[in-house]
């Protein structure tokens, strides 16, 4: 007698475990979890950090950084033409 | 009347050649290149219409299939010829452009660029004149014999022009090494302990080494592809990979040198 109405209440708790489940989870923080920046490196500057010089390797390094990783060392477009060589009627 | 003669004379030749000279100037990469694409689509079509063709007069036998199939084989051989030839065009401009080459290598791929052209215009005029099937087809078979050296002087002029970018690139970062070798100098004359940048230093120079044995390897690689081959492309793939670890050498040197700098900045 009490059989069904029991299955029931189970298949209901069952689903209401499932819906909790599936519910996203909060994304704020809890108090205790503040994000921090990563520190800066600081570091006193040597009498070569204002040097000509120094700063001319150092544009020179950036700008032939950029160009190795644009340089194209594929060439796909030169590859040899697909060409039907074998022609035959 | 008769004065002025001359210096008519002398302005037509002078506006003669300046044409020339601008005409010569207009003539680069991309414009070989995008004459290559052009080509390279017509040769496309007229591929598919002597797939069209050939099919009919393989199903019809007739006369008027054969005619068709004839015209549009002989089209087919004349733009594949064409399609070849600025093909072989657009890698001699895009060699040309390219600086780190030298000009004895430049110059030997050059000529050999020349004379497939050169072989392939020839070919081309055979193809005009009215002639049967078993004409156009012989002319057909003189290019399938030669294809294989024309597909090796590509790849040798493909693998010439990304050690060209190879060499350009590295003799800048040599540059920059001397000159943070130099300021390294400098530094220790100025009594400062340089002991841990001129470290580093040594290690960047093992990079460029590397760098430079990558492309000796690239460049070995490549003088390996023969016409007999096979696997030409796969050689080619090979030799490009060995040309990109080289070029990441010179990327971790550049890394290193950049630390340096960055320890020279420091106290």
């Amino acid at each position: 007698m009490f059989l069904l109405p029991l299955m029931f209440l189970i298949i209901f708790i069952l689903l209401l475990v499932t819906i909790k489940k599936k519910m996203p989870t909060s994304t704020t923080l809890s108090p205790g979890q503040i994000p921090t920046p990563t520190p800066a490196e600081f570091f006193l500057p040597s009498r070569w950090a204002t040097d000509a010089g120094v700063l001319k390797i150092e544009t020179g390094l950036s700008e032939l950084e950029d160009k190795l990783k644009t340089v194209d060392l594929q060439e796909v477009q030169l590859q040899p033409p697909i060409l039907d060589i074998e022609v035959k009627l | 009347m008769k004065r002025f003669l001359p210096y008519c004379l002398g302005f037509l030749v002078f506006l003669f050649f300046s044409f020339s000279v601008i005409s010569a100037q207009d003539f680069d990469f991309n414009r070989s290149f995008n004459d290559y694409i052009y080509n390279y689509n017509l040769y496309r079509s007229a591929h598919l219409e002597y797939i069209t063709a050939k099919s009919e007069f393989q199903t019809y036998n007739t006369l008027t299939s054969q005619t068709k199939a004839l015209e549009a084989t002989r089209k087919l051989l004349q733009q594949r010829d064409e399609a070849l030839k600025t093909y072989l065009t657009a890698l001699r401009m895009k060699l040309k452009e390219e600086t780190g080459i030298t000009s004895y290598k430049q110059n030997l791929y050059f000529v050999k660029l020349d004379d497939e052209v050169a072989w392939i215009s020839q070919h081309q005029s055979l193809l005009t004149s009215p002639s049967t099937i078993e004409d156009l087809l012989e002319q057909s078979e003189k290019m399938e014999n030669r294809y294989p050296t024309t597909t090796v002087i590509s790849y040798q002029t493909l693998g010439t022009i990304l050690e060209g970018k190879e060499n350009s690139l590295r003799d800048k970062v040599n540059n920059l090494v001397k000159l943070t070798e130099e300021k390294i100098n400098e530094i220790r004359a100025n009594n400062e302990d340089t002991t841990i940048v001129e470290r580093w230093l040594i290690e960047a120079k093992q990079k460029m080494t590397l760098s430079e044995q990558k492309q000796s390897q690239a460049i070995a690689v490549i003088n390996t592809i023969e016409a007999k081959d096979s696997d030409k492309a796969e050689k080619y793939d090979q030799a490009k990979l060995l040309f990109e670890e080289s070029n990441q050498y010179l990327k971790e040197a550049i890394s290193f040198l950049k630390e340096i700098i960055r320890e020279v900045k420091r106290v």
